[in-house]
């Protein structure tokens, strides 16, 4: 058990490039953290740093209040899980599990009990005897787990433990990996480039970029009140949509239509409409309105003030049996002129994480499966416009988070 | 199909006989008498363990047998334990030289021997290294680096950095990670180099007969030229020819043995998912 805490936490290579900026975190004990991002946002090499991989270039590093920046990995007592496992292939599994404990000098008798205890609770009994290179790979995740709970650490470092295992069996150790901290109770830091197991994981979620925190907060803050438009695009998925946009004389102009300011956005509105601003629409907050004029009952809020509607032709539709997207496009119009700035700069690594730049304007709703859209028709969609996200398109913040906000729902 | 399959065999005989044809005979020439060693057959009229006898009686032999083991010994078991440090380090370190170095070591290697033993000669005369086991040792070990630390460098190179990383996580020092996890697992590549290195030293000849000139430190190559018979009409061809089969035994058992250990070793390793 134990606070892991990073003061001003910096990495410099020998060739000039900062990994990590100044980082400054504080995790609580038995808390689980996540530490998300694209690669080469310095997730790892932050994970490492905090193990003692990794020398720090400048700041503190502090366990339970020691300071440990200079110490060896081994006087830390953290165990980690490596992406490829790295078990020992020359060790069985029960000589692998031993290991930490016999360069700690236990006896054998609590070497045995420690390792009884942690092979019940992973379920390996039938895998002891084998060598790694007989393991399928979540037996081999299984027990790397297993070499880490043995000597009851003071945390786990998880590095990316699942991306190596197919779909179907990585949604199953998250559960399990869920499971155990939940009974373990030890303060995990887990690194991963994928969303959806941060959001599904973790207490917290820090998502990093270039080497810096850009949020930090529980998953539900992170989806609800994105700080700026990496996040908002990192988060969620489909990821959300963005479109230029510009307030005018109380009226918000998108490229599909125009709208009043909502009520709770107006106070912003001398903010808003001094500046480019880009906005931001998740999926879910589109939908689609039948023939009767009703909109489908897939969407919680119904203030129908902030409400607009618009039609689009719908390119693509993809059906997921409890989910239906419909992608279609905007045009563009003539506002968007200026070059976006802080848009193009996140736009690269963005497109890496699959989110398109909203230069391309191919918008994805998620409307009710059961609604009559069909292929190269045009449909009306409706637009929730008090869940609509502003960012300033020079600096990419979340221009609504300037001020506090009541917490929305759902 | 089996047209081919007696085109294989045909050729692994051929090969077989090639290579194992002189070796037969020296095996035969070994267990002949003394008056029947020109008769020219290749089975012996009778056998006879005379020569081996005799050789095994000679102080001679048996002296150069000593020095040899001792010497191919101890020159593998310290150009190995040097060249597993420098190729583990060629393989993690990045240090400035480290292409100099590399260069440097396959230069020597390189090196024709010749041209260098009449200044070690002269060297080895002025400081006393001169027929002794140490004269020797260095020249073996300074010939034998080279590709002892190429060999094991590669072998490193394929061993992935989270290994000892996770060593390091699991409570190891840095010495310790070396140890338990990296050794074991390049021990392919170290009996590799160790067989290179022991059979550079087993069957050298030049510098053992350049280097020395007494007992205190011949090997069994050199000695084996210094045989005479018992008396001057007796050639000493039997004897040449016992000691010739008994010093390429140890090459070929530590061959079958190190062998056996460096298949089983690329086998189990498997460091890969």
């Amino acid at each position: 058990m134990a606070v892991i805490e990073l003061e001003k936490v910096r990495r410099e290579f020998p060739d000039g490039t900062v990994a990590v900026r100044d980082i400054d975190l504080r995790i609580e004990d038995g808390e689980f953290v996540i530490l998300v991002g694209p690669s080469g946002c310095g997730k790892s090499t932050l994970l490492r740093m905090i193990i003692g991989l990794e020398d720090v270039t400048s700041g503190t590093v502090r366990i339970d209040g020691e300071d440990m920046t200079d110490r060896q990995p081994r006087d830390r007592n953290l165990a980690m899980v490596f992406q490829d496992y790295a078990l020992y292939p020359h060790l069985t599994v029960r000589e692998n599990m031993e290991f930490p404990l016999r360069l700690a000098k236990r006896e054998q008798g609590e070497i045995n009990r420690a390792v009884d205890e942690a092979v019940a609770m992973l379920e390996i009994e039938e895998l002891l005897d084998r060598k790694p290179a007989q393991l399928s790979g979540g037996q081999r995740q299984r027990v790397a787990m297993g070499r880490a709970m043995v000597r009851q650490p003071n945390a786990f470092l998880l590095d990316e433990p699942l991306s190596n295992l197919d779909a179907k069996l990585r949604v199953q150790m998250r559960l399990e990996i869920s499971r155990l901290q939940d009974r373990l109770g030890v303060t995990t830091v887990y690194v991963t480039h994928d969303q959806t197991e941060a959001m599904t994981l973790g207490d917290r979620v820090a998502v990093m970029r270039k080497g810096t925190i850009q949020q930090i907060g529980t998953p539900r803050d992170l989806y609800l009140r994105p700080g700026n438009l990496f996040v908002a695009g990192f988060v969620g998925s489909p990821a959300m949509n963005f479109f230029p946009a510009r307030v005018r004389d109380g009226r918000v102009e998108l490229p599909m239509l125009s709208y009043d300011l909502p009520a709770g956005l107006r106070e912003l509105g001398d903010m808003l409409e001094q500046r480019d601003v880009i906005a931001g629409i998740r999926p879910e907050h589109f939908a689609w309105i039948g023939a009767a004029g009703a909109r489908d009952a897939d969407v919680g809020v119904d203030d129908s003030d902030e409400a607009v509607r618009f039609r689009a032709r719908i390119d693509v539709l993809e059906w997921l049996g409890s989910e239906l997207y419909a992608h279609f496009h905007v045009t563009r119009g003539d506002r968007s002129g200026r070059e976006r700035t802080s848009l193009h700069d996140v736009a690269d690594e963005l497109a890496e994480i699959g989110v398109r730049a909203p230069e391309e304007q191919l918008t994805v709703a998620r409307i009710d499966p059961a609604s009559e859209v069909t292929e190269g028709k045009e449909a009306d969609i409706w637009l929730d416009t008090g869940r609509v996200h502003f960012f300033d398109a020079d600096t990419g913040e979340n221009l609504a988070l300037t001020r506090s906000e009541p917490a929305a729902t759902g | 199909m089996s047209s081919r399959r007696s085109y294989w065999w045909g050729l692994t005989a051929l090969v077989f006989v090639y290579a194992l044809w002189p070796v037969a005979w020296i095996i035969s020439l070994s267990l002949k008498r003394p008056e029947d060693l020109t008769d020219g057959r290749f089975i012996p009229r009778s056998v006879s363990w005379d020569n081996y006898r005799s050789i095994f009686e000679s102080d001679q032999f048996l002296y150069a047998l000593r020095n040899s083991v001792g010497i191919a010994l101890i020159s593998t078991v310290v150009a190995v334990t040097l060249a597993t440090f420098a190729a583990y380090a060629i393989a993690r370190l990045e240090f400035p030289g480290k292409s100099v170095v590399l260069g440097g070591a396959l230069a020597v290697a390189m090196f024709p021997q010749i041209s260098v033993i009449s200044p070690i000669f002269d060297i080895w005369r002025r400081i006393g290294l001169y027929d002794t086991w140490l004269g020797l040792i260095l020249p073996y070990m300074t010939f034998t680096l080279p590709l002892a630390i190429w060999t094991l460098s590669a072998f490193f190179r394929e061993i992935p950095w989270s290994l000892e990383q996770a060593a390091q996580a699991d409570g190891a020092t840095p010495f310790q990670a070396f140890r338990k996890v990296i050794v074991p697992l390049a021990a392919p590549g170290v009996f590799t180099a160790a067989i290179l290195v022991f059979i550079f030293a087993w069957n050298d000849f030049l510098f053992a007969i350049s280097l020395t000139s007494t007992d205190r430190a011949r090997t069994v190559p050199a000695a084996i030229a210094f045989f005479t018979g018992n008396s001057q009409f007796e050639q000493p061809t039997g004897a040449i020819a016992a000691a010739a089969v008994v010093v390429t035994i140890p090459v070929v058992v530590a061959v079958l043995v190190f062998q056996r250990r460096v298949v089983s070793g690329l086998t189990s390793g498997a460091v890969k998912g």
